[in-house]
């Protein structure tokens, strides 16, 4: 049960500015619940932070608004 | 001179987040609520715990512990590193919250505010608004503890009395039955040596130091000191006045592996020194460095310099003569560099052999271009080794970074 650094690039989809789904490794994830949405700057850029979970697998998300990529930082499952 | 308890309405506010870090961390991850979970600076065995989340204090897990301490309590213990961005980001949601709420919000730590209410009808729904807000737009599972008292360390007091999710009050009405069941120790800024002190004037319990004249406590603790105990155990204010910064520092614990690189580390921190003290508009005429090594051994100095520094360069300099007169050249467990003596850096004095004004132009420009591309985009090449080893760190009851 740890946390795995994974730092890929994948494709969200948005509704009302929170991510409700993203698709990794070519398995679509549907975020069911969000658990912190925090931001930062690297920088001047501007990083969003969304602390996610689909299911039991929790994933950590990086939206770098200048140019407008997601990255899936983290992940953490209770399961490993 | 026996005075009575203040007969005025608590209004003031202590509001304090429970186990801040472990709370935000099982905000944002909800498969760890409920978990014994630590927040350490480091997830080594000798890391040392910052915060434990309520159910690891339930099981006797404390924050200073080390964590392999934590983990023989509860081999199953969770330990993460601290995420200083979340935290900052939940301080300033709740910072702008309670400004809907009060005029003035104070905040005294990355997870203590202090404020006043205006009505005195309605402090008590207010309180309870605010928690409930709390849950609503910060997060559900974070909890704060509420003291309300006509002062700001009694409402601290009663902010610790309840964990987590308390609100107490202290007033005129019931005062006694609460310094009743508590010992000294409980106060906050009583420890073993005051309450030495104390006992040495035959002050033994919270009553007592209530009822306790002020020539008595005078002689416990040595001058004024000792008045403003009594004003502040009758519920009058002491502590409003804002302290004003007096040293701009930073630390480095190496891991084994970096601890013969002293003057790698010194240009890193002296590069966050100088970075801090600038952006406050500040120079500074004194260095102190204070260095630790792993056997124990504790050497620091400091020194006055005619030399007004802000320049990162300038600081490093002065810090590696002080270095050369340590009598600890080999494996550093710590290292400290802090600067003080501060004034404005809006008048800056001429040096004959030094160009100032060309100095300062340069460290506007350095600061501009790390500001916009990231922290250390341009740095000395000296700490090169150690870029990405001092980590970001918030430091206790330094707000600076945030504000």
């Amino acid at each position: 049960m740890s946390t795995q650094i994974i730092g890929e690039k994948v494709n969200v989809i948005l509704a009302s500015k929170t991510p409700v789904s993203l698709s990794w490794r070519g398995r679509d994830y549907k975020i069911t619940k969000i658990g912190l949405h925090h931001n930062l700057y690297e920088g001047k850029t501007l990083i969003h932070i969304f602390s996610v979970l689909s299911g039991t697998l929790f994933l950590k998300l990086k939206f770098n608004t200048k140019n407008l990529e997601w990255t899936l930082l983290e992940i953490y499952d209770e399961k490993f | 001179m026996m005075r009575n308890f203040n007969k005025s309405k608590p209004l003031v506010v202590h509001l304090d987040i429970n186990s801040c870090f472990a709370t935000i961390e099982q905000q944002a991850n909800p498969l760890l609520r409920g978990k014994p979970i630590v927040v350490a600076a480091y997830n080594f065995p000798g890391g040392c715990i910052l915060t434990a989340s309520i159910e690891a204090k339930k099981l006797g897990i404390k924050t200073g512990m080390r964590v392999k301490d934590g983990k023989l309590i509860c081999p199953k213990l969770i330990v993460l590193i601290p995420d200083p961005n979340k935290y900052r980001v939940v301080h300033k949601k709740l910072y702008n919250l309670l400004s809907k709420f009060s005029e003035k919000v104070i905040p005294k730590s990355i997870d203590e505010f202090v404020f006043k209410l205006i009505n005195p009808n309605t402090y008590f729904f207010v309180i309870k608004e605010i928690k409930k807000r709390i849950k609503l737009e910060i997060g559900e599972w974070i909890t704060v503890s509420v003291g309300i008292s006509t002062n700001r360390y009694l409402a601290k007091v009663a902010a610790s009395l309840i964990k987590p999710d308390g609100l107490v009050e202290i007033n005129k009405d019931n005062y006694q039955l609460v310094f009743s069941k508590l010992k000294l120790t409980d106060l906050t800024g009583i420890k073993k040596r005051n309450e030495g002190r104390l006992k040495s004037v035959g002050i033994k319990t919270v009553l007592d130091f209530y009822e306790s004249p002020i020539w008595k406590l005078k002689l416990a603790f040595g001058g004024i000191t000792g008045l403003y105990w009594h004003t502040r155990l009758h519920g009058y204010e002491v502590d409003d006045f804002e302290s004003k910064r007096c040293m701009f520092g930073n630390s480095y614990a190496p891991p084994f592996d970096k601890s013969n690189m002293p003057l790698e580390i010194l240009s890193k921190l002296c590069q966050k020194t100088g970075f801090r003290l600038r952006k406050a508009n500040l120079k500074a005429n004194g260095i102190h460095l204070a260095l630790e090594a792993r056997d124990g051994n504790f050497w620091h100095m400091g020194k006055k310099i005619s030399k007004e520094l802000f320049e990162s360069g300038d600081i490093y300099k002065e810090a590696v003569k002080l270095l050369i007169l340590s009598p600890i050249k080999t494996s550093f467990k710590n290292i400290a560099v802090s600067v003080f003596d501060l004034t404005e850096k809006s008048i800056l004095q001429l040096e004959i052999f030094d160009d100032v004004l060309r100095k300062e132009d340069l460290s506007k420009s350095l600061d501009k271009i790390n500001e916009k591309w990231g922290n250390f985009y341009i740095h000395p090449a000296r700490m090169i080794k150690i870029k990405e080893s001092i980590k970001d760190r918030i430091s206790f009851g330094s707000l600076d970074q945030i504000y």
